[in-house]
């Protein structure tokens, strides 16, 4: 069929107006569409940033349990280290883990703060001891509150803890008799070993007195225990300084803490000793990996932090879960020298 | 035909840009004063929580004022107080986060309520302790309660510490959130006014077309110019009804005009037309009044001569001048009138008969004609014009015997009419020159050749003709006419 060519016209034409009038419509919607859609991008932007950056609490999870942790070297590269792998850890045991007790204005002593801690109702209390008496007498207490007790690094083996993660106290002595006996090669005669009140380092002592005495039989050399007092702010440097000005200082230096292999490098540095005294160091941080580097430092002993970390929450959380724990969780270690250093520190240069 | 429906009138578009705009102002306005107010909000609330701990930890020490003030002095008052206070202070803790999350300062506030708890405990212990004097005990208790006072006090320090530092934090996000809104309240004002002023553009630049075309179309109109682009309006309103109206009103103009000048044309055909007709017919009137004085005094002359020819008994006299009265009564009678061919053929036969008695005789006429054809009307004063021409032109002047011959014959719807002689003949150029219209001369009746050419092809145009053959020099002329022949052009009762 044939369509008049009017008819056409019509159609077409008022498809024209129709486009004309949609065209319209449409740069209108556009430009609305447009101005709604930059409004809501800026608004949300705001939005956005504001509630990032202002809101109180922010993002934040929710946890079954919380551990505090205790511990005086709370700054040390180590014990961030041991702080980080513990937060990673959370998330699969259900548990927050936060310093208690530091930061204040008052310095609260390792008992005030598992007496804080019990009062907080935490569910477990990570700690590192330290030469405090009355430590053993708060772990029980704690214990006795129910709420759990690990030691880390150092253990106080009376006390009614439920594990201690670190390393066996053999097993260190025998890797300080092997660097002191066998790597160095310098005539030893006074071998100090710088300990406090814990009874580990005294096994130490013991294990290197030991060793020397079956496989050394000389009089010449001896290890002599030199206890250090941490408990008095400064005491401890101004002990190392008056060892190592004596007039017969040590050949062979044994550092228990990283503070004292810091501060004994520090000290043979400032009074150029360098190369005459040997310094066994304990664990790792810029200044000690730095001392290695410059052969200040001939060795010291680091364990593996990550371990730490994941074995405190994991124990932690086994004890309340079932009731029972390990007593002794043992941690990796490895002897750092200046030819594998490289291995275990990004030295700054 | 628009759709009532389906138009936009122009107020409904003025009250759909005001409110799209105005829409526009209004969302732009209210969520930048949305944003304002927020940020305002937030900066008097962002030490609030500063100043919440200030009152707990003031809370905190008057509860253990009270409580040490009972312990001290067992008064009631004191233990009054220390309620009131230990209820406030309560309320307080209450409102802190209890939950376990992974928030420093949630963790803190989480804190600092359970050692409260354990230290109202404690504060409990030691009243109960010592309201019933036992010393060693409420000593023992308050000593602890001391402690964890100490222990709360140093918590909610350090937490203010915290929180003021975070709030500091704020406080700059917010000043910086501040500025920054200041920035983008700049671009939405500027892309609101943008977006406005380009709608506005285009809304009325819909408004404002057509009326500048319609006022184009309206000028060329007033110059006479017809041909305007009559284009459909883009939109349907008021505009759109006023082109479509003027578009109309244009086209009808042009073709009123169009018919009107057809119509004076052909006016003006018709009165050149009717001059035409009226100037030959006067001028053949005038060629016979010039020539005939009077044939109405001539015909009656005649008349009395015939009636005494009869009285004399001279017969011959008598049709003589009975056919000259005929003659010229035809004359006087036709010469304005249309004719019937039957009549055309008596006036021929009368002046025939004339002629040959002035001319003894000598020319012999032959009528050849188809008796049906008789009552035909065709334009009088014709075929005699003709007949006479024939004859003093033509047979007038040879020595042989003059023969006229009239054919009248059917051609299918048309009349064939032919004069033809045996006279001298005409040439060629003779002949173009009377085609033409050159002069010829005029006759007896006063009527020329040219007149009866002319008012033959006025009358019939091209359903009639005239020529003019001729063989040559002394071999006769044939003049020929041919008039419609339908019964248009037949009359039924002629008065003779």
């Amino acid at each position: 069929m044939l369509l008049k060519p009017n008819y056409m016209k019509g159609i077409i034409g008022g498809m024209i107006r129709r486009n004309r009038n949609i065209n319209m419509i449409i740069i209108m919607l556009t430009g609305l569409l447009t101005t709604v859609i930059t409004f809501i991008l800026l608004f949300y932007y705001i939005v956005f940033q504001n509630s990032n950056s202002i809101s109180s609490i922010g993002q934040v999870n929710n946890y079954k349990r919380y551990y505090a942790v205790i511990t005086e070297n709370k700054d040390t590269l180590l014990w961030q280290q041991i702080f980080s792998s513990m937060n990673k850890m959370t998330n699969a045991y259900n548990a927050y883990v936060d310093y208690i007790g530091d930061d204040m204005s008052v310095n609260y002593s390792l008992c005030d703060r598992i007496q804080m801690a019990i009062a907080s109702g935490v569910d477990g209390i990570i700690l590192e001891p330290n030469d405090e008496p009355e430590l053993k007498k708060y772990i029980n207490k704690a214990v006795g509150n129910g709420i759990p007790v690990i030691t880390v690094l150092r253990d106080i083996q009376d006390s009614e803890r439920i594990s201690y993660i670190g390393t066996n106290s053999y097993v260190l002595g025998q890797i300080y008799c092997d660097i002191v006996f066998n790597d160095i090669k310098n005539s030893l005669k006074q071998i100090y070993v710088l300990t406090s009140g814990n009874s580990d380092d005294k096994l130490i002592v013991t294990e290197l007195r030991e060793y020397m005495s079956k496989n050394i039989n000389t009089d010449d050399l001896k290890v002599i225990q030199y206890p250090i007092n941490h408990t008095d702010s400064f005491d401890a440097d101004e002990s190392i300084r008056s060892l190592i000005t004596n007039k017969y200082y040590p050949s062979v230096i044994v550092c228990m803490t990283q503070e004292d292999t810091e501060r004994v490098c520090q000290v043979v540095v400032d009074y150029n000793l360098v190369g005459k005294i040997q310094i066994i160091g304990r664990y790792l941080s810029n200044t000690i990996a730095k001392g290695i580097q410059k052969k200040i430092i001939e060795a010291t002993i680091e364990v593996e932090a990550t371990d730490i970390g994941s074995k405190c929450i994991q124990a932690l959380s086994e004890y309340n879960d079932i009731g029972n724990v390990s007593e002794y969780y043992s941690i990796n270690v490895h002897v750092v020298t200046n030819g594998n250093i490289g291995d275990y520190y990004d030295v700054p240069q | 035909m628009m759709c009532h429906s389906r138009m936009h009138s122009i107020r409904t578009k003025l009250i759909c840009a005001f409110l799209f705009v105005s829409a526009l102002l209004l969302i732009s306005n209210f969520t930048l004063f949305y944003q304002v107010n927020k940020s305002i909000r937030q900066i008097n609330n962002i030490y609030i929580s500063n100043t919440n701990l200030t009152v707990l930890s003031e809370s905190l020490n008057l509860m253990h004022d009270c409580l040490y003030e009972f312990l001290n002095t067992k008064s009631d008052e004191s233990l009054t107080e220390y309620y009131e206070a230990e209820q406030e202070y309560e309320t307080q803790v209450s409102t802190l986060n209890s939950e376990i999350i992974d928030n420093r300062m949630a963790i803190m506030e989480r804190n600092i309520r359970n050692m409260s708890m354990s230290y109202i405990d404690l504060a409990e212990q030691s009243i109960y302790s010592r309201r019933g004097q036992n010393v060693k005990q409420y000593k023992s208790c308050f000593e602890l309660a001391n402690i964890n006072f100490e222990y709360i006090n140093d918590s909610i320090n350090e937490l203010n510490i915290l929180q003021f530092e975070n709030n500091s934090q704020k406080y700059q996000v917010l000043l910086e959130s501040l500025n920054y809104l200041e920035v983008v309240s700049s671009v939405i004002l500027i892309v609101v006014a943008l977006t406005n002023i380009i709608f506005l553009v285009v809304f009325s630049t819909g408004i404002v077309r057509p009326l500048k075309i319609l006022a184009h179309n309206a000028g060329l109109v007033a110059k006479g110019n017809f041909d305007i682009q009559s284009k459909d309006p883009k939109t349907y309103d008021e505009v759109a009804i006023v082109t479509i109206a003027f578009n109309q009103m244009a086209v009808s103009l042009k073709e009123y005009i169009i018919k009107t000048k057809e119509n004076i044309e052909l006016e003006k055909a018709m009165k050149e037309h009717e001059l035409m007709m009226e100037m030959h017919l006067k001028e053949a009137q005038l060629n016979y009044l010039q020539s005939q004085i009077d044939p109405h005094f001539l015909f009656n002359s005649l008349n009395i001569g015939v009636q005494l020819a009869i009285l004399e008994n001279a017969d011959r006299t008598s049709l003589f001048l009975d056919k000259m009265a005929e003659y010229f009564r035809y004359n006087a009678k036709k010469i304005n009138e249309e004719a019937t061919i039957e009549e055309e053929i008596h006036s021929v036969e009368s002046y025939i008969y004339i002629v040959n008695v002035r001319f003894a005789d000598n020319i012999k006429f032959v009528l050849d004609a188809d008796n049906k054809l008789y009552s035909n009307v065709m334009p009088s004063m014709i075929l005699q014009p003709l007949v006479e021409n024939a004859i003093k032109y033509g047979v007038s002047n040879i020595e042989r015997q003059g023969i006229i011959m009239l054919k009248i014959h059917r051609m299918n719807e048309r009349i064939k009419i032919s004069v033809e002689d045996n006279g001298i003949g005409m040439s060629n150029d003779q002949i173009e020159s009377i085609m033409s219209g050159g002069q010829s001369k005029k006759h007896s009746s006063g009527i020329g050749i040219n007149n009866v050419r002319s008012r033959i092809n006025l009358k019939y145009g091209n359903k009639g003709d005239f020529w003019i053959e001729s063989d040559g020099v002394d071999k006769g002329t044939k003049v020929f006419i041919i008039i419609p022949g339908g019964d248009n052009n037949i009359v039924q009762n002629i008065n003779c």
